[in-house]
């Protein structure tokens, strides 16, 4: 009776365990042979984009077309190869794909109802930069899968032209991905130009703080007349974002509008401002940043002893004078500021004990 | 009603009970696996390199409470410095440490005390002073009176400058692009309020500049056993959770969240022994009582690597101090069962940590007796109680190779094959002596809470780097992680 019950759940118990076992096996195998097959995979395709003939690289595009596995591989290849490869060779590949019929079906999957697939057109569109795909990229900004929407922003920003930088402007006044996400994207030189001409016309009244701080980003010294003029904007936040744009630009021309957001009514403008004559370093700002240290605003206190931190002597004797204020926090600032000048050596120790 | 109807009653309740526990498994399994699969056919088209590239990416505090570690601590934070990320600070708490931490950290990098005024109003023990470091801008120590790791987490609190905070433990090496594979979560869904990653088990890896660079598993066996159990616990328990938007623990070792939310939400509770679950059900609640829209999530590769016990004795006063913590979270947090306000996690995640958690150690132990009683007055045949014990291990392997399946399928981070069967002979062997084990410890805890007490247990830490550290050579737990290194 008691081996009758127990031998079917023993048998059962020994089958699922070794069906376990199997699975697991099977598993370690199956990925092991996957990873033989696309790593095989790739260094083909890699061969074919160094070397390849021509028909070596229409049969390879020819053979991407359809398989999702492939284009996978495709994908990373190209984003590993693609930087190395010589202007002419990137044209015969872009001719492979359009006569393979590559480019057509790629720009079809941007259609397709899996996120996955249209999600892999775009990096293989985008990669090998087709002419003419920015539009067809550009509709996917607003697409319902985000993963998708932050490839199509990043795939555009590869071609780096007007028509690119004017899809991703055009995307933060649609409000369908967080604005700095495009924002990143445009934050180069190459996007400046449309950036300058978009803030000049007033479009996208909302995004104008973030344009304003993608030009900063951008580095680009052609912003500094625009950046200079939306210190004088209507808008709090504009001006806040063009402190910041000028913070990272720091140039010295800069220095007299910068001075005069110092006295901004907006708290942080005014804190903004402080950074941006501490990056530009021109020593005329310290009696600026000393007055700041008892300004009503604590963050714009800190900012000035940070800034009067890296104006050497000058700002030292400033925060000198300042370690004996009667506001607790700008005597704080200013002291930590000093011991760590001392602790790098830029001031000697009597003076901070005085 | 006699003594055999009240035994034949509760072996009907074990058996329902182990029924809808299987059916739990199978449904988080599934579920796990579906969210990683998934998980993983994305990974392409997230260019996380962005993130690191961008200054636009949202600033990182990262708050790491330590308490005596000076064994370990100046390594941790040169691992945490050479993170890939583009602005983040380094909140290091010495909370009340007795050996030599802050003295270290002193040393090492030139800190020097300064005055901060602190940025949120969160309560904490006395912070005795804050100190910078004149070259390294991106480290703050706080020194404060001991409180616990909770109250030392607050007090990171108070001085963290950015929007996001990591709370990552001292001992915790981060992957390099750990931080990124965060803060995409929180860019690409604002609504994110907390994010977790996975903590896997650093015992018999190599540790190499600060990253663990060969993973292996570890030759003894406790380790093993706790490798099999993390993967469950991330890989199928917390994606499972996660992807029915019922995730109701992050990792206290490594989790990201929002410093305003948390603020508002009072920070850590730091008369709470699982101070972190009991903050993300804090958040749940916060949220829905004010009806914010948020979102708190597992994202299953962004690694952190930690030390796991190595003697039976400090394995159980952890596992003591998280049963006892979980049974303090849950009775804090009572109010929320069953009220619909709180949806499916006050009326399915707490009742089935509840049921399912909270009391699987005692119904497990209770069960034995119950059922050898049971067998030697013939209430139960015995094949059928063999039967069942049978069914139930192989429900529980079931289980464990599920994890290690999705591993296999996801990650395969145990590249060697004898790796593999390591692994693979831990999830048997579990369920025959070390399950039980840890069912007694878990229903210790319950007389240990009666009691009142309230002890933290201490974990033995040493450098990951060391050969054979001369200091740590006394202590056996230290002992045992060297020789465990497989290398």
């Amino acid at each position: 009776m008691f081996t009758e019950i127990l031998a079917p759940f023993i048998g059962i118990s020994v089958i699922a365990m070794a069906l376990l076992a199997l699975l697991l096996l099977g598993r370690r195998l199956r990925r092991d042979h996957d990873f033989r097959v696309s790593t095989k995979r790739r260094r083909h395709y890699a061969q074919v984009l160094r070397a390849g003939t021509r028909t070596e690289l229409l049969a390879t595009a020819h053979s991407v077309r359809s398989r999702q596995g492939r284009q996978a591989d495709f994908a990373v290849v190209l984003r590993d190869e693609l930087q190395g490869l010589r202007a002419d060779r990137h044209a015969q590949l872009n001719a492979a794909a359009l006569e393979s019929g590559l480019a057509a079906r790629l720009i079809r999957q941007l259609r397709s109802g899996r996120a996955m697939r249209r999600g892999r057109a775009v990096l293989i569109i985008s990669r090998l930069k087709l002419r003419g795909t920015v539009p067809a990229l550009a509709s996917l900004l607003s697409d319902p899968d985000p993963d998708v929407r932050f490839a199509a922003a990043h795939g555009i920003a590869v071609y780096e032209s007007d028509e690119a930088a004017r899809a991703l402007i055009d995307a933060i006044g649609r409000e369908t991905m967080p604005p700095e996400r495009i924002v990143e994207q445009v934050a180069h030189p190459w996007a400046v130009p449309e950036l300058i001409s978009t803030l000049n016309r007033g479009e996208h009244r909302n995004a104008r703080p973030l344009l304003a701080e993608a030009l900063g980003l951008a580095g680009d010294r052609r912003a500094l007349a625009t950046l200079t003029a939306l210190l004088t904007d209507r808008a709090d936040e504009v001006r806040v974002a063009a402190c910041r744009a000028l913070a990272r630009l720091a140039e010295p021309s800069s220095f007299d509008a910068v001075a005069a957001a110092m006295s901004d009514d907006f708290d942080p403008v005014r804190a903004q401002a402080a950074r941006a004559l501490a990056a530009i370093g021109d020593r005329r700002a310290v009696p600026f940043l000393e007055q700041g240290l008892s300004d009503p605003f604590w963050w714009m206190r800190a900012n000035c002893a940070d800034a009067l931190r890296a104006m050497g002597d000058a700002g030292n004797d400033a925060l000198e004078r300042a370690v004996h204020s009667t506001d607790r926090f700008a005597r704080d600032r200013a002291q930590e500021a000093l011991t760590l000048n001392v602790a790098l050596g830029r001031r000697s120790t009597q003076l901070v004990q005085a | 009603m006699s003594l055999r109807d009240l035994f034949l009653v509760f072996n009907g309740f074990v058996l329902v009970y182990f029924v809808v526990l299987m059916l739990s498994y199978i449904v988080q399994t599934f579920l796990g696996w579906r969210e990683i699969s998934e998980y993983v056919k994305r990974r392409p088209l997230r260019d996380y390199e962005s993130v690191s590239n961008s200054e636009l990416s949202t600033a990182v505090s990262m708050l790491v409470p330590t308490y005596n570690e000076e064994a370990v601590v100046i390594e941790s934070i040169r691992s945490l410095l050479a993170i890939n990320y583009p602005t983040f600070e380094i909140v290091l708490i010495n909370d009340g440490s007795t050996d030599g931490t802050l003295e270290r950290l002193i040393n090492e990098f030139s800190l020097v005390k300064v005055d901060r005024v602190p940025r949120a109003n969160v309560e904490c023990e006395v912070v005795q002073g804050v100190y910078v470091s004149p070259s390294e801008e991106r480290l703050v120590v706080i020194d404060k009176v001991n409180g616990g790791k909770a109250d030392a987490q607050n007090a990171g609190l108070r001085y963290a400058r950015y929007p996001l905070f990591c709370a990552v433990d001292s001992d915790t090496i981060l992957e390099k692009d750990a931080l990124q594979r965060l803060v995409w979560q929180f860019q690409v869904n604002p609504e994110t309020v907390a994010c977790g990653g996975i903590v896997r088990i650093s015992n018999g890896s190599t540790v190499k500049g600060g990253a663990v660079s060969d993973v292996r598993t570890p030759k003894s066996l406790l380790p093993c056993l706790q490798i099999v159990e993390y993967l469950r616990a991330f890989l199928v328990g917390r994606s499972g959770w996660s992807r029915m938007h019922m995730l109701l623990v992050i990792s206290g070792a490594f989790g990201m969240f929002r410093r305003d939310v948390v603020v508002d939400a009072g920070g850590y509770d730091p008369t709470n022994l699982s101070e972190d679950a009991d903050l993300v059900i804090r958040l749940h609640r916060f949220c829905r009582d004010r009806k914010l829209p948020y979102a708190i999530s597992f994202v299953p590769d962004p690694v952190s690597w930690t030390q796991a016990p190595t003697s039976l004795r400090v394995l159980g006063r952890q596992r003591d101090r998280w049963q006892r913590g979980l049974i303090q979270t849950l009775w804090r947090n009572r109010g929320m069962f069953g009220r619909p306000r709180y949806g499916a996690i006050g009326s399915i995640a707490m009742p089935y940590f509840l049921v399912f958690e909270m009391l699987s150690g005692p119904i497990e132990l209770l069960g034995f007796p119950i059922v050898l009683v049971s067998l030697i007055e013939g209430w139960i045949s015995p094949g059928v109680a063999l039967a069942f014990l049978l069914l139930a291990i192989t429900a529980g392997l079931a289980f464990s190779f599920g994890a290690l399946r999705i591993e296999e399928r996801a990650f395969q981070r145990y590249r060697r094959w004898s790796c593999l069967a390591r692994l693979a002979l831990a999830a048997v062997v579990e369920n025959f002596g070390y399950r039980q084990w840890l069912a007694i410890v878990r229903t210790r805890s319950f007389a240990t809470i009666l009691r009142r007490e309230q002890k933290w247990g201490e974990m033995v830490r040493v450098p990951y780097e060391a050969e054979v550290p001369v200091a740590a050579a006394a202590t056996p737990a230290a002992l045992t992680m060297t020789v465990d290194s497989d290398s």
